[in-house]
């Protein structure tokens, strides 16, 4: 018993020496350090722009939710209750945009839909038009799409872990009683699936929230987030104590949603686990999950596809020469990462990421769970680092970390417990759908039979939890691997990785240098996908139909 | 098969311990080793670094955080123990804020003699300056032809309504760009006029980005986008010719330059305060300004060396000659009115 | 040193959300022999049993198992046998691996498990199952499956919650009988959870019958059959003939239909338990004979059922099949010879 309290007290002893501690360092920094006064706070309450940000923030974030929740549905039904040949590589191929840098994304939608774009050149051919009809720069829509691009992948692979859980049978009943499909959907199946898709909007609608790289980078200044507000009033307009309100702001109204979310999800009925036949599907569900899947691939591939194209594109016609430079030290610079090291150094990173986090993230979900009354505020206590901003956080490092027994600010340990901080919430709130629903009676009955603790856990829950243990590693993977905010700041040369390679392509001008964005970037996705497509094959013993 | 899951755990328990122990023992005897921090566009070729590292038994370690702003903010903040020796890449939009904060050790390069005497105003002996560029507007010249639009000459050509939707900035509250050039606007057109050229753009159709690396890549016709005319550098042109594959002659881009309507950015390195170093950093910003490492930045940061004794690459001097003078405003002009100038900015642009 | 005592539960108590559910409860199961706990939803039978298998934590009391004090034991320390109400059979294993979890931690070799789990098997009647998937079997084939898993790691006490909860009329009937049969083969104290009085009666060595937390009343099935004692006992075992009487302070008791003599009891009203024992129909009014109006006959196969209203109420008699009766709307006249005085329920909680 005191060997379980004290692993359960793992993730809030690893949140406090490297969230909370480094957090309060940066913010009274920021309040109280040289130079700063209350009065800096001035403008949050005077300024009607910070009010409108906020605002905006809060709308296109949820609309940005709902979007991703109506196309993620669908293929989280396919997912869930179809098997195909090639599933896993439709599973990689979606959860792929999570990973990519929102240079590489801006640089893809514009190869798509702008002016000289895919999109545009077609319209305009099939059209005879003069001008390209397609104008989405720069407007809100652009940002919606981005971020639906973002996050269906992830969305639709939580749904589907928690639907792939219902029992079947329960619809079957309801089909006798005379309900048709669509009534089934709605009556039957959407109320149970209520956990998953909470936990799935939850994220989603957080991700949006504090989204930094697409907002500032697509949207442009009419469109700013309070995380590119943190970001500026940081690194550009030096008014630390505004920033540190702000990033207060912004964790407290992480911790707000993620509880919320929580609270409703606690209340939802158990589902039971069971493991389902393999049913046969009829002709018009075989279309529709057809129709479903090549949607989906098609909203990850064109984008994706347009900008796999350019980096084959040179001024002359089809080369492989962007490639081959990548491995060239052209002009012989000191700080050079050949693609090799950089990936190396990502999947290094995102592998350590890995293991710390599923352990770290699923004693949490078992630690909330603890807490009968409360469990929902202590599991969004434990998810607070999705909120926090990157540079805040890593700034908080640098300032804390410095001495002696946490003297780490050069270790690339830094590195790793960043990325785990911000990627273990993800196996918690993914872990924390089934172990909700989980009928206690099979642990108990395991214990009647004299199971200890351990022994439950790995062959009782374990089998039941790890569909969304997979999902939850799979996302702090790539997590890792798309980490930008926190390791600009952190890291050192010697342990680049692939998006910071990427942004050093990108800052500099020159067509070989976009060139050789755009191959590094194709890199990073591959690279992800192979490492997606290696987890997603983690089985465990015992569970027979699969 | 339990004992599969034993590495996680294990995993988990050492990422209590392992921090604490692998800081230890990290101090090497040896050579000594200059820690320098730099943002992270800095470039240099790495031969010239192994040189300066034999020559005097030292290693160089290069540590990037970040854009400039990010990279001062994280200086000022870890002040009292700072992670470096020398920094390289405070501009000098940001040197009123270095100065205010005290974070840098004074230091006088006797290469210096080298450097024309108006590079070194702000720098007060204080820090060094080591490469400047202009902040200017570069247009497509294949896409201006294409359209028939005449290749502006002013800025107030900007506001002609031929040109309405075609030229993007980048925000002057979040890029480096964005804020040089707004500040050459006030000295350009005067502190009272300024708001008003700003008004006739935004009327005109001005597209507004986040920074760099979105407008040149997303925004800019030469990548895709609609907007022929992007705030950039004047060494962008000779830069784009010299890297393009396969090569070209000229450069598919080209500077608008009107006389002090540009700005001039200045960066410097300087010896932080607190370093244990002291001998080998001064010796490091004396190598800075050397002929070589000067002669050296253009290729690497597409930047314009402060050395009058250093050769600038062919394409610099031919695509981007810069031999107008820029907006003249002093560092400590620019700390005391950035703020307002970005708010103004915003109300009249964005708002 | 352990003394063959079997189960010792003393003043348990349990509460939560600021309700008691379990209100100093004590009984005790000797080896051998099976308790019937017997009680309506929400009367704290089901977490008695919890509290007895170290699932939940004893607010007061103690529970002892011969002779040893089972505070501290943790629930899978205790080698308590459990069968679930939904079962709890594990979704993800086939037949054999449900039932040989619980021998997981004994040293048996692989072939040992494997022949006991198919003794085991053979026992429930479920020869053959071992490769079969848990969702494949029917309701009475899981029901064994649980049993046989029980019993797997040979447990000293045997608890069921509820077992035949789900299952349909005769599967019950059947199962209780096998299941009577294999608990007086295995020979351990059973504890029995149920709210349905037959299951009670036909497994039970002895009974207690649990309202609000509490036993209160506890005994043989049969002697507490004859004597329920309270009318809320009489009225859970499956009497309904309760009305109210007065007494006079000779020990008669009379109701607006008929009345009673040589009964014990205090003067004034009383509660009246008439029996069925040895009722039969009568020509006209009498002494013990009650007088209704027919309501409603029910043909039963062997039996038939008659309602009838009376002054007193709604009445209902079981007769044989052959017996005449009156038609519906026509008056009867039932001499029953069998009544009961039921105790005044203690009053409060």
């Amino acid at each position: 018993m005191a060997v379980t309290g004290l692993l359960l007290a793992v993730p809030a002893i690893f949140l406090c020496l490297f969230f909370i501690y480094p957090l309060q360092g940066i913010l009274r920094e920021s309040f109280f350090g040289q130079g700063a006064s209350l009065s800096d706070l001035s403008p949050l309450v005077t300024d009607p722009y910070f009010a409108q940000r906020a605002w905006f923030t809060l709308w296109e974030a949820a609309a940005s939710t709902v979007l991703t929740l109506l196309i993620s549905l669908p293929c989280a039904y396919v997912f869930a209750r179809h098997e195909f040949p090639g599933k896993s590589i439709v599973l990689a191929i979606v959860t792929v945009p999570f990973v990519m840098p929102t240079i590489v994304v801006a640089v893809a939608f514009t190869a798509l839909t702008g002016p000289q774009g895919v999109a545009n050149s077609a319209l305009q051919w099939l059209f005879r038009l003069n001008a390209p009809p397609i104008a989405l720069v720069n407007t809100v829509w652009i940002i919606l799409a981005a971020h639906v691009f973002y996050n269906f992948g992830m969305a639709a692979r939580i749904i589907a872990a928690g639907w792939a859980g219902l029992d079947e049978r329960i619809d079957d009943a309801a089909k006798m009683l005379g309900a048709g499909r669509v009534e089934r959907f709605f009556r039957v199946t959407l109320p149970r699936l209520r956990p998953a898709i909470l936990a799935a909007s939850s994220l989603v609608f957080l991700f949006c929230f504090t989204s930094f790289g697409v907002v500032l980078v697509l949207g442009g200044p009419q469109f700013n987030t309070i995380e590119t507000e943190i970001y500026r009033e940081t690194a550009f307009l030096f008014r630390l104590p505004l920033a540190a309100a702000l990033a207060l702001l912004q964790l407290l109204f992480t911790f707000l949603v993620m509880g919320v979310y929580t609270h409703f999800q606690a209340r939802a009925a158990s589902t039971g686990n069971v493991v389902q036949r393999r049913r046969e599907h009829t002709r018009g569900e075989t279309v529709f999950a057809t129709v479903v899947m090549m949607a989906a691939l098609s909203v990850v591939l064109v984008p994706v596809g347009a900008l796999v194209e350019r980096s084959f594109h040179g001024a002359a016609g089809y080369t492989f020469a962007f490639y081959q430079a990548l491995g060239e030290n052209v002009s012989g610079r000191a700080i050079f990462t050949t693609p090799r090291a950089a990936i190396g150094h990502s999947l290094g990173f995102a592998l350590l990421t890995l293991a710390c986090s599923v352990p770290i993230g699923t004693l949490g979900a078992y630690g909330a769970l603890r807490f009968k009354h409360h469990g929902a505020w202590v599991e969004a206590l434990l998810l607070m680092p999705l909120g926090v901003s990157a540079i805040t956080l890593a700034l908080g490092f640098i300032i804390t970390l410095d001495r002696p027994p946490l003297d780490i600010r050069g270790s690339w340990w830094l590195l790793v417990i960043a990325h785990t901080l911000i990627a273990y919430p993800f196996v918690t709130r993914a872990v924390g759908v089934p172990l909700r629903t989980m009928d206690r009676h099979l642990r108990e009955a395991a214990r009647m039979l004299g199971a200890g603790p351990l022994r439950v856990f790995l062959t009782i829950d374990l089998p039941l939890i790890w569909r969304s243990l997979v999902v939850g590693g799979v996302f702090a993977f790539a997590t890792s691997m798309g980490e930008f905010g926190a390791t600009l700041l952190i890291a050192r040369p010697e342990w680049t990785t692939l998006p910071i390679a990427i942004y050093r392509y990108f800052g500099r001008p020159g067509s070989l240098n976009y060139g050789e964005g755009l191959a590094m970037s194709v890199v990073l996705m591959g690279v992800t996908a192979a490492g997606f497509l290696v987890i997603d094959r983690v089985r465990v013993r015992g569970l027979g139909v699969f | 098969m339990w004992k599969r899951f034993l590495p996680f755990v294990g995993a988990a328990c050492t990422l209590l311990l392992v921090p604490a122990l692998s800081a230890c023992g990290s101090s090497s005897n040896g050579p000594e080793t200059l820690t320098v921090i730099t943002h992270s566009s800095f470039s240099i070729t790495g031969s010239l670094l192994k040189q300066f590292e034999t020559q005097n038994n030292a290693t160089v370690k290069l540590v990037p955080k970040g854009d400039a702003g990010a990279m001062l903010t994280s200086l000022i903040l870890t002040k009292n123990n700072p992670e470096g020796d020398v920094s390289f890449g405070v501009d000098n939009v940001l040197l009123g804020r270095a100065k205010a904060a005290g974070i840098f050790e004074p230091y006088s390069s006797p290469l210096l003699s080298e450097v024309p005497a108006d590079l070194q105003a702000d720098a007060n002996g204080l820090v060094t300056p080591i490469d400047y560029g202009y902040v200017n507007f570069n247009y497509d010249i294949a896409a201006l032809q294409k359209e028939g639009l005449p290749v502006p000459q002013t800025l107030e050509d900007l506001t002609k309504p031929i040109y309405k939707g075609k030229v993007v900035v980048e925000n002057p509250a979040s890029s480096s760009p964005g804020v040089d050039f707004l500040v050459a606007t006030v000295a350009y057109f005067g502190k009272d006029k300024y708001l008003n050229w700003w008004a006739q753009m935004r009327a005109n159709g001005l597209v507004v980005v986040d920074g760099w690396e979105a407008a040149y890549n997303t925004n800019f016709t030469l990548h895709g986008g609609a907007q022929p005319i992007v705030l950039s550098y004047a060494s962008s042109p000779p830069y784009e010719q010299m890297t393009a594959k396969p090569p070209r002659a000229d450069a598919p881009t080209g500077n608008i330059l009107p006389p002090k309507g540009a700005f001039r950015e200045i960066e410097y390195a300087g010896i932080l305060k607190g370093t244990k170093h002291l001998a080998l950093a001064k010796k490091f910003i004396d190598f800075l300004l050397s002929k070589q490492v000067q002669e050296d930045v253009p290729g690497q940061m597409a930047v314009y060396p402060v050395n009058k004794t250093a050769a600038v690459p062919p394409a610099f001097a031919k695509f981007g000659k810069i031999d107008v003078p820029a907006a003249n405003v002093s560092s400590a002009e620019i700390a005391a009115n950035e703020q307002q100038w970005i708010d103004a900015w915003t109300k009249t642009v964005l708002q | 040193m352990t003394l063959p005592t079997g189960l010792e539960v003393k003043s348990v108590e349990f509460a939560a959300a600021g309700r008691e559910i379990v209100a100093g409860v004590s009984l005790t199961v000797p080896p051998g022999e099976t308790l019937a706990v017997l009680g309506p939803s929400g009367c704290g039978k089901t977490t008695l049993l919890r509290l007895i298998a170290g699932l939940e934590p004893l607010a007061a009391g103690s529970v002892h198992f011969n002779g040893a004090d089972m505070a501290g034991v943790p629930a899978h320390r205790r080698n308590f046998g459990m069968v679930f109400q939904d079962f709890a059979l594990f979704p993800h294993m086939s037949v054999e691996r449900n039932v040989a979890f619980g021998l997981g931690r004994s040293k048996l070799s692989r072939a040992a498990v494997r022949e006991r789990v198919s003794e085991l098997l053979k026992m429930a009647g479920l020869a053959g199952f071992e490769a079969r998937t848990t969702e494949a079997l029917s309701g009475g084939e899981r029901q064994r499956v649980a049993l046989a898993r029980a019993l797997a790691p040979e447990p000293r006490l045997l608890m069921f919650d509820e077992p035949l909860g789900s299952l349909d009329r005769g599967l019950r009937e059947r199962l209780l009988v096998e299941l009577r049969a294999i608990l007086e083969r295995v020979a351990i104290p059973a504890i029995y959870v149920t709210h349905d009085q037959f299951e009670a009666f036909a497994i039970a060595d002895r009974m207690a019958i649990m309202r609000d937390g509490r036993i209160v009343r506890a005994g043989q099935p049969r002697e507490v059959y004859e004597r329920p004692g309270t009318e809320f006992v009489a009225r859970f075992l499956g009497f309904s003939n309760i009305i109210d009487a007065t007494f006079d302070g000779r020990g008669v008791a009379t109701t607006a239909g008929g009345c009673w003599g040589g009964l014990a009891g205090e003067p004034g009203p009383a509660r009246l338990l008439l029996r069925g024992e040895g009722a039969t129909v009568a020509q006209g009014m009498g002494e013990q004979v009650v007088a209704g109006i027919v309501s409603g006959k029910l043909f039963q196969g062997a039996r038939q059922r008659i309602e009838l209203e009376t002054p007193v109420g709604a009445l209902e008699f079981e007769f044989d099949s052959t017996q005449l009766l009156p038609p519906a709307g026509a008056e009867i006249f039932i001499h029953v010879p069998a009544v009961q005085v039921l105790e005044r329920e203690p009053l409060g909680g």
